[in-house]
């Protein structure tokens, strides 16, 4: 299910859906834990999630799982690669790069900005991390979402093309 | 000079602040909020907008959202007491039982006077033969 194809009056923007599914899985005030993930229920953006693994990589978490999408957006699968092993100017390395401030604060963060790719096209992003957990209380990982836009001058209102 | 904008989604549990969530965009940080507020039942919910100047390196931070909800009071207020809904007739039975009390008392003393009189009035008229 693409975002076009969403019933009227569900929220369209990934960071609240994201956000919004994580809650409902979330106990009271612990956390969620990775085993508490179901795919099937978040099928339409599942592709655009990625699981960053902190356990023992806290400097440098580890890409545990990659959505298809962001495969797709990153142009190479980066499942098994950490933070600064992955390409240094694709969506994973420049869109989750908040992962800290969430461990510090402990807290779901949402955000957007932007960036260069490897081809000079600037990309406007929008990513949520949200803390996981084993115990409901230390962060082993973290569930994000991140989709993006190209800024590609000849789609922007037509008038550079 | 930059100014780095935050927002965090605070809500109140057990007697004190606690941060929800955190936000870089206003308008997304506001309907969070919003629709939190509308699907909890008992958590009070507030908006800080945190702001970092470069410059001055200070950081200052304001309230931008308070949920509408408050914490029930011990006691109701007493706006908020249920009003007396019993009907009219019944509501009125306890003045009407005092008032009925009050009557009997009455007519009990005006019969006592009248038998009082009654008596006097024999005995004088039994002195007068």
């Amino acid at each position: 299910m693409s975002e076009d194809d969403l019933p009227p009056g569900m929220e369209r923007r990934l960071s609240l859906r994201i956000l919004n599914y994580w809650r409902s899985i979330r106990q009271d005030d612990a956390f969620p834990a990775k085993g508490d993930l179901d795919p099937a229920a978040m099928s339409d953006i599942w592709g655009y999630c990625v699981i960053l693994k902190i356990e023992g990589n806290e400097a440098d978490p580890l890409v545990d799982f990659c959505g298809d999408e962001i495969k797709k957006l990153c142009g190479e699968d980066v499942t098994g690669k950490t933070i600064s092993t992955a390409p240094p100017k694709c969506l994973i390395t420049n869109g989750l790069n908040l992962y800290t401030r969430a461990l510090a604060k402990r807290v779901p963060i949402t955000y957007g900005d932007e960036f260069e790719n490897d081809k000079g096209v600037k990309v406007l992003f929008r990513s949520a991390i949200l803390p996981l957990s084993e115990d409901g209380t230390t962060i082993d990982h973290f569930l994000c979402a991140t989709n993006c836009r190209l800024d590609e001058p000849d789609t922007i209102d037509g008038d550079e093309a | 000079m930059t100014k780095n904008v935050a927002f965090e989604i605070e809500v109140y549990k057990a007697g004190s602040w606690k941060v929800d969530s955190i936000f870089d965009d206003r308008a997304l940080v506001l309907f969070e909020a919003k629709r939190l507020e509308s699907y909890s039942r008992q958590n009070n919910i507030r908006v800080i907008e945190e702001t970092y100047d470069d410059a001055t390196n200070q950081t200052s931070a304001r309230v931008i959202f308070r949920s509408a909800k408050v914490s029930p009071p011990a006691t109701p207020a007493p706006a908020e007491r249920k009003p007396d809904v019993r009907p009219n007739r019944e509501r009125q039975k306890p003045d009407a039982a005092k008032d009925s009390g009050i009557g009997q008392a009455i007519w009990f003393a005006l019969a006592v006077i009248a038998i009082i009189s009654a008596i006097i009035f024999l005995k004088s008229f039994a002195a007068q033969l």
